[in-house]
């Protein structure tokens, strides 16, 4: 029997966030829970009393953002609340002569971009999928095709307002560009699926918009990754994906266009920076690989095919180095795979499709699990399970564990000593 | 190699032993007897980095050259109860890399080996001593480079840079320590050794790597550094813009940020340190005549640079710039660059020491604070100069003095705190690359306040239960964090040990 | 307490207190300095050693024999002055260092006594030089060396080995007073031909002055020049150096038509051209005046014509040339005139090779090790000719390379010059 939400708890949280607790739509789950109530603070303070009151109940609970990114991760241990930083959002101040923005939490990117993308800087958040909140995107640490441009999200954290899940207002890093101030706490919470703390507020630095953006792609085969890995290094290069041609009808029909005889990848690339070196990145890749212009919102197809997901199937990133990643392409298609793969830094996005008979078979997953070990183990590569079939889920670490597990057991007990926020989703189900 | 090296050494040793305990004899075994310095005149050298306000001898001096020695080395202070701190070559200047109490000092300047460098993957394994130009130079070779590059780094050590996050010129397009720093190899101070982070750069968990660098040897010993190369760009140019006034250069500075050019540098250099560095061997044929020189250099592909100079010029005279510069060769830009990184030396002709000091603030008032920083050292009577990273709103006010003129002294430390405090309430902070370390310990409640701090001490305690991994630093004691932020005051009826 | 006593009989000068100020503690001189990159030991890091003094100074350290032995295992080379932003002295402080540490009795071992003897009575005075030149010849010549190396302590083998073939007494002749300039003159040097160039490069003495007269300098080897005394200021005796200082001053300022005086041996060169640190004012007319033979060479220009010299040069610096003198680019342009001569790169051409004086005698284990860098560097690039124009370094990098059986020949490159006139003479151009 479900136990309910008790009429004392609920009152207290609404008291302490200063507004009705809003109902989770109980048809959608939330990374593997039911979620009954969903706290909405509206400043830091509020946000503070709510996990002061959850935290003295012992109550476990879920932080959301837009809910964009709860497939990454393992499921939630039995959770029934959650806290959305839908009201914590806004822009606060952006210093447009410096390049520097400070943003709620749960602003959300899309709109953010389009502001700054008006005074002539872009928000070098490039997160996989659509729709998304800042805190989402730190709090997940997700990269699309552009990280060769943008670098990780953590490169353009500056600042962070957090609050602990004991109700402390925690404040790291500042607005300017450089600073060593004391430890770097904000590399902690980004890319900590807000089991640390949760992300208020943020300063973002900012990236001057480019004189000239072109995109281009070409049909390539043989050694892929390593034609890939050339174009990467191109002085503009700023996003860049080669990707299994089977999979652009399903993930990004957008970019059109039938693929050519006997290749089976597409190569994607993005040239942004000054006009004259543009067109001469233009010109190379036209020439050496025979590319031709792409449409203009390539790359946020290449985004939406990143969080692809097939019935029944198995989707897993891998991070290994240049040097690797054609050995890990090539044992991922042999085992059945079909690829997306930024050459650098070398991340291959893999997706296992079940056949029709395979429905709920765990020899199947087992030796999805085979090959991703398989390749994990060749090209020393980390793997992170970013989807399964509902019926697998949690049968396994999503992140594949770490060998400092300690240190972060630690960490996680020193900074949420009741184990309350996101129990469970992340690495060694902290 | 060494170890005859240090033979000599040896020799003239034995007569002082018995005086010492058996934790000395327990070091000296592991790391060899001319690795482990122990009188008073051996370990002076040690009292102090390039921040010499306070020195402190520690109490043994030891060099290991490798993981397997550091761990023990590590063991046996744990063993004997004494805390420990990693030194690299000694050139930070926040006293990061002296002890506070009698500790050991662990010396990485033994460990001096590139392990791996590997242009496929563009990256590079060294130990912690390894010399940050020297890693460079090794680089060059497969047409790539190490971009970090502090003005010491002729002498300074990666592993010092892992240390202070170190920053330098060319951070403003590439980057600090932290943007290419991959994985560590760090011996924990229970005496454990792990690997954070990763060569993939994807590692999955806390980014402990991130957490680690620039946490001042504070959390172990750093014992391996896997980092990233860049490519060296195909073409650079370097200009020299000279302004009638320090504050002119810094608004052509915001109008080339807000231009959205990125150049790879832009510094700001002032007449007095001018003058110091054309007196010195890092001469450079700067204008000595004019108010301040902003250097800059732009890279990238050949093909757009010609049109980025064209659009500096045009901001360089809307700015009121009398002059500009392009350097005509790789000779001339080297000059101009070691006059640059000569500068903070260069300024020991004007006195016997120097105070250099480190704070940012954000680029759009770079002019108005530094007129206000001038203000400062006029008000307090001192030669102070600027020679700084404008591109980053990294300031460097430099305060020539004599510490045997306690009074000077005195103003010397007045004046910093309050340039310090303009810079904080425009929006800055205490360091953008020297590091906390003990010079700005106790200002760190001026930015953060309990709660702020009661985090970082969680994070400490992480890696350093018991505190004794360079113990001292960057955490002010309770008392001077309430003394030095009025607006914590109102907290010092709630505990926050 | 009366060790205590016995360890400070006396504070250090003030002009040392005051040069040890000018150090800011940057350490931008570390990896610069050659026992630093051995060692890893700051303490033996040219900061150090200016701190340590600073201490002593300061009444914060004793001086004891920790800090003379650090005094004394520095080799001089001087690199960090080149590298040092502030402009701190160090070759002068190090000087005052050691003289303090001498008078206060720091000094002893079996070496550093045989040293001072053979300082202060044997390499000024070029007759008892003579003698035991003479003497060392005739055991090599004999052959007793092979004898008696077993019964020598190893780091006087070491010693030993440095020594090169000594030359035969014809070749040790004393260069005349006087040697015309060949075709149109162009004006008159004095040449010091110091107390070990005559006994052991003889040759490149008597090169020299063929080089000059033949680009149209009378070269004139005034009598009454003594050994420049750098030695003996290096080991802490800089009454003694003052003294032929003195006698310097008056030898080479007595005539006054005499357009430079030249050396061919950067560490007396460097000597002389300090000769005011020792002498404040009468040494400063003679210190003016000093130039290096390649720096000269290369200020008035070679004037005859050069012959084919088909080689691959390296071209080392010797530390009282690059740093005591700051004279680098002169020799490399003045090799490079020569036609067929490549000149190759090395890395770290401006890193002291060890030899350092009399170092490489009392210092046996650190100058090995400083060398086998030394001669890492130069292997790489496979020379056929290492030029450097020093004698200690000339002995150091032949014995280097003949202990690793390296094929190159080291040779000063006035030596290479002359070779190219002679070239010249013999075939067509």
């Amino acid at each position: 029997m479900k136990q309910m939400l008790s009429a004392d708890l609920k009152s207290r949280l609404e008291d302490a966030s200063d507004s009705p607790l809003r109902l989770h739509d109980p048809s959608r789950g939330y990374a593997g829970v039911s979620l009954e109530g969903v706290a909405e603070p509206a400043d830091a303070g509020a946000l503070s009393r709510v996990l002061k009151v959850l935290d003295e109940q012992r109550s476990p609970v879920a932080i959301l953002g837009s809910e964009s990114r709860s497939w990454l991760g393992n499921p939630l241990k039995p959770t029934r609340m959650g806290i959305s930083t839908a009201r914590l959002s806004g822009i606060d101040e952006f210093d447009e002569a410096d390049g520097v923005i400070r943003v709620g939490a749960g602003t959300a990117l899309d709109k953010l971009a389009e502001r700054t993308a008006r005074s002539g800087w872009w928000l070098p958040i490039d997160s996989p999928g659509r729709g998304g909140t800042v805190g989402g995107a730190l709090a997940t640490a997700l990269c699309g095709p552009r990280r060769r441009g943008f670098g990780p999200v953590r490169d353009s954290v500056l600042g962070l307002d957090t609050v602990l899940a004991q109700g402390a207002h925690v404040r790291c890093g500042a607005r300017v560009v450089k600073n060593v101030t004391g430890y770097d706490m904000a590399k902690l919470y980004v890319g900590s699926l807000g089991t640390l703390g949760v992300i208020e507020r943020a300063w973002l630095r900012l990236r001057a918009a480019p004189e000239s953006a072109l995109i281009f792609q070409a049909s390539i085969e043989g050694a892929v990754h390593a034609e890939g890995l050339a174009v990467a290094r191109r002085a503009t290069t700023r996003a860049i994906a080669v990707v299994d041609e089977s999979l652009i009808p399903f993930g990004a029909p957008h970019l059109g266009r039938p693929p050519r005889l006997g290749k089976r990848h597409r190569l994607i690339v993005e040239f942004a920076g000054d006009a004259p070196a543009v067109d001469q990145d233009g010109n190379w890749v036209a020439d050496e690989l025979g590319a031709e212009p792409a449409p203009a919102d390539a790359i946020e197809s290449l985004r939406d095919l990143q969080i692809l997901e097939f019935p029944i199937g198995v989707r897993v990133r891998f991070h290994t180095r240049p040097s690797q990643a054609e050995q890990a392409r090539m044992l991922l298609e042999r085992g059945g795979a079909r690829c997306l793969i930024c050459p650098e830094p070398s991340v291959l996005t893999a997706w296992f499709e079940a056949g029709l008979d395979e429905g709920e078979d765990p020899w199947w997953l087992d030796q999805v699990f085979a090959v991703v070990d398989e390749v994990r183990a060749a090209s020393s590569a980390e793997a992170i399970i970013e989807a399964l079939p509902d019926w697998a889920r949690g049968r396994r670490d999503a992140f594949g564990g770490s060998p400092v597990l300690g240190l972060m057991r630690d960490l996680k007990e020193r900074f949420d000593p009741n184990g309350i926020l996101n129990p469970g989703r992340f690495v060694g189900r902290l | 190699m060494v170890n005859e090296a240090g033979s000599w050494i040896s020799q003239r040793r034995t007569s002082s032993r018995s005086s010492e305990d058996g934790w000395i004899e327990a070091l000296r075994r592991i790391v060899g007897p001319d690795a482990c310095l122990t009188s008073k005149a051996e370990l002076y050298a040690y009292g102090c980095d390039g921040l010499t306000l306070d020195p402190h001898q520690p109490s043994v001096v030891v060099l290991p050259q490798s993981t397997e020695e550091v761990v023990q080395v590590v063991r046996a202070c744990r063993a004997a109860g004494r805390s420990f701190l990693p030194r690299g070559a000694g050139t930070g200047l926040s006293g990061g890399a002296h002890p506070l109490a009698d500790a050991a000092v662990i010396s990485c300047a033994r460990m001096t080996k590139i392990l791996n460098l590997d242009p496929r993957d563009r990256l590079a394994t060294v130990q912690p001593g390894v010399v940050n130009a020297d890693l460079s130079v090794a680089a060059r070779a497969e047409g790539l480079f190490y971009a970090p590059d502090p003005s010491s780094q002729q002498a300074c050590t990666i592993g010092g840079n892992v240390a202070e996050n170190s920053g330098g010129p060319h951070t403003l397009k590439y980057g600090t320590t932290t943007n290419h720093i991959l994985a560590l190899e760090l011996v924990l101070p229970d005496g454990g050794l792990v690997q954070l982070g990763s060569a993939t750069g994807g590692a999955t968990g806390y980014d402990l790597l991130g957490a680690c660098v620039g946490s001042e040897g504070t959390t172990g010993i750093v014992t391996e550094i896997t980092v990233r190369l860049e490519p060296l760009p195909e073409a650079v140019e370097t200009l020299l813009v000279v302004f009638g006034g320090v504050p002119d250069a810094c608004r052509l500075v915001g109008r080339i940020i807000r231009g959205g050019l990125v150049p790879a540098a832009l510094e700001v250099v002032d007449r007095r340190t001018v003058e110091a560095v054309e007196a010195s061997v890092y001469r450079a044929g700067l204008p000595q005549d004019a108010g301040a020189v902003l250097i800059l250099e732009l890279d990238g592909p050949a093909c757009a640079l010609p049109a980025q100079i064209e659009r500096i010029r045009a901001l360089a005279a809307e700015t009121g710039a009398s002059e500009i510069r392009v350097a005509t060769d790789e000779a001339e830009r080297a000059r101009f660059w070691r006059a640059r990184k000569g500068a903070f030396g260069a300024m020991g002709r004007l006195a016997p020491d120097l105070y250099v000091h480190d704070a940012v603030v954000p680029r759009g008032r770079l002019p108005e604070i530094l007129e206000e920083i001038c203000a400062i050292g006029d008000r307090y009577n001192l030669k102070l100069s600027n020679v700084f990273h404008a591109g980053d709103g990294n300031l460097h006010p430099n305060i020539s003095f004599d510490r045997r003129d306690p009074e000077e002294l005195e103003r010397v430390v007045a004046a910093g705190r309050e340039i310090l405090e303009v810079c904080v309430a425009a929006g800055g902070v205490l360091t953008g690359e020297h590091g906390v370390g003990t010079e700005k310990r106790d200002y760190m409640g001026m930015l953060f306040g309990p709660d702020d701090l009661d985090a970082m001490k969680r994070l400490r305690a992480t890696f350093d239960p018991q505190g004794v991994c360079n113990p001292g630093k960057i955490i002010p004691s309770t008392r001077a964090c309430i003394e030095s932020n009025p607006k914590a005051r109102g907290y010092d009826r709630v505990p926050f040990t | 307490m009366t060790l205590s006593k016995l360890e400070t009989p006396l504070s250090l000068p003030e002009s040392l207190y005051e040069g040890t100020l000018d150090c800011v503690h940057c350490g931008l001189c570390l990896t610069h300095c050659p026992t630093y990159r051995v060692t890893g030991r700051e303490t033996s890091s040219p900061r150090g050693r200016i701190y340590m003094m600073r201490g002593v100074a300061e009444g914060d350290l004793l001086l004891d024999q920790t800090v003379a032995d650090e005094l004394h295992l520095c080799l001089g080379c001087r690199a960090c002055e080149t590298a040092c932003p502030s402009g701190v002295q160090y070759g002068a402080l190090l000087e005052t260092g050691r003289t303090a540490a001498a008078r206060a009795g720091l000094r002893p071992g079996w070496r550093h006594r045989i040293e001072g003897f053979a300082l202060r009575h044997i390499i000024p005075v070029p007759r008892r030089l003579r003698a035991l030149t003479t003497f060392l010849g005739w055991i090599q010549r004999l052959r007793f060396d092979h004898w008696l190396a077993a019964a020598w302590p190893r780091g006087l083998r070491a010693a030993w080995n440095l020594l090169p073939p000594l030359p035969p007494r014809a070749d040790r002749r004393p260069l005349p007073r006087f040697t015309p300039a060949e075709g149109v003159r162009r004006g008159c040097v004095a040449l010091h031909e110091g107390c070990l160039m005559p006994e052991i490069f003889g040759a490149v003495n008597r090169a020299t002055v063929r080089v000059l007269a033949r680009n149209g300098y009378d070269v004139v080897v005034p009598e009454g020049q003594r050994c420049c005394g750098a030695l003996l200021a290096h080991a802490g005796d800089l009454d003694a150096a003052r003294s032929l200082a003195r006698e310097n001053v008056a030898a080479f300022t007595a005539d006054a038509s005499i357009d430079a005086v030249l050396s061919n041996s950067a560490g007396c060169g460097a000597a002389l051209r300090e000769t005011h640190h020792w002498l404040p004012d009468e040494g400063e007319a003679l210190a003016k005046q000093v130039r290096d033979v390649c720096e000269w060479l290369d200020e008035v220009g070679i004037r005859e014509p050069l012959g084919r010299l088909s080689l691959r040069v390296a071209y080392d610096d010797p530390c009282h040339l690059v740093h005591g003198q700051r004279v680098a680019a002169a020799p490399r342009r003045l090799l490079e005139t020569v036609p067929g001569l490549e000149l190759i790169r090395h890395s770290d051409a401006e890193a002291c090779c060890g030899a350092a004086g009399t170092y490489g005698l009392l210092q046996p284990e650190m100058s090995s090790q400083v060398l086998e860098a030394k001669m890492q560097c130069l292997a790489k690039v496979e020379p056929e000719v290492v030029a450097t124009g020093n004698p200690g370094c000339l002995l150091q990098l032949r014995a280097g390379a003949q202990e690793r059986h390296l094929a190159f020949r080291v040779l000063h490159p006035i030596e290479l010059i002359d070779a190219a006139h002679q070239a010249h003479a013999s075939g067509p151009a």
